[in-house]
């Protein structure tokens, strides 16, 4: 017989946790805030710095909002990128919206095209997860789609 | 049965060896810290380990202090030892980080009521007391996908905010308990 689990909620600091975790660390990120508030705390807001994007971006400045909710078996989540100076879009979702796409699907629309695949990822890890796909964004979806 | 795609989503590329924006911003340890605090079932040190991608021994050594501190639980009891968080003593953090912050008592019992208000419209508009009975309705007669949808996206969304009323209501309640230190212990004599 195994050790009881000592129990409790797996949301109680997951926002507190990604923004310690990932979205802080990030030198293109310029601010951080929970939305609606830090009390309500539905979701989280990171902005970018225009310039700090390689390509530069601007003037507006870039947004990456992630909502996500820990539940079995499977996390549910939105990651949302949208640069309002060119209108492109980027989202990564676990969200059961296109099951033919498998549990997790990237889609991006910009100029009036749109495509949408399944990914995997390679962790399990909420913080990692968002790892993966900001250190996609910023290394290889931002320059692809925002040539010099 | 999931599609992997090779198109660019996914940054890490390990083949060429080169660090990503991860790997310069991170050490080990704080993967480890990471995974640790979001392990959704318990976990043996050599999952950690290559879950944070950190060599065995400093990831015992980090589990290990992070045992002593209260942060997880180890357990001894089957062939392997595992690792499994204390969620409550999350909880407790982010009490306390709300008690800590910007806003007032009178802000977060106003909160408080919107989203117990929230509630209360969810359970009138659709005749239910629980996100579970919400979802035992998506297949009833007159339900739309459209609807249906909806109507799960509202049940995650109920769940989310029974979470968050008991941690805002529990601030509110141990307001005083939770109050920090503005004086020294001399001052206060």
């Amino acid at each position: 017989m195994s050790v009881p689990h000592p129990g409790g909620d797996p949301n109680a600091n997951l926002y507190a946790q990604l923004k310690h975790d990932v979205l802080d660390r990030v030198p293109q990120i310029t601010a951080v805030e929970f939305v609606p508030d830090r009390i309500k705390a539905r979701r989280l807001r990171a902005t970018f710095d225009p310039a700090r994007l390689d390509p530069a971006t601007g003037p507006e400045p870039p947004t990456l909002v992630v909502a996500w909710y820990r539940q079995e078996p499977y996390d549910w989540f939105r990651v949302d990128y949208t640069d309002p100076n060119t209108g492109f879009h980027a989202g990564w979702h676990q969200d059961k919206d296109h099951p033919d796409l498998g549990r997790t699907h990237f889609q991006y629309t910009t100029d009036g095209e749109t495509g949408r695949w399944g990914i995997d990822f390679d962790h399990e890890t909420p913080s990692l997860i968002l790892w993966e796909l900001v250190d996609s964004l910023l290394a290889e979806i931002h320059p692809t789609h925002n040539p010099l | 049965m999931e599609v992997a795609s090779h198109l660019p989503c996914m940054a890490t590329d390990d083949s060429q060896g080169e660090p990503t924006l991860r790997d310069r911003e991170t050490t080990g340890e704080d993967r480890v810290r990471m995974v640790a605090h979001q392990l959704s079932e318990p976990r043996t040190a050599n999952w950690i380990a290559a879950e944070a991608e950190w060599s065995h021994e400093p990831t015992t050594r980090v589990l290990e202090r992070l045992v002593d501190d209260g942060v997880l639980y180890r357990d001894d009891s089957g062939p392997h030892t595992t690792y499994y968080p204390d969620y409550r003593r999350q909880a407790m953090i982010e009490a306390t980080r709300l008690r800590d912050g910007d806003h007032t008592v009178e802000e977060l019992t106003d909160r408080l009521a919107e989203m117990k208000s929230q509630i209360s419209d969810w359970q009138d508009e659709f005749g239910v007391d629980s996100p579970n009975e919400l979802r035992s309705t998506v297949a009833d007669d007159g339900v739309d996908a459209a609807a249906a949808e909806r109507r799960r996206e509202i049940a995650r969304e109920w769940d989310r905010l029974r979470g968050r009323i008991r941690i805002v209501g529990f601030a509110v309640r141990e307001w005083d308990f939770l109050a920090p230190t503005t004086e020294s212990p001399e001052a206060r004599g």
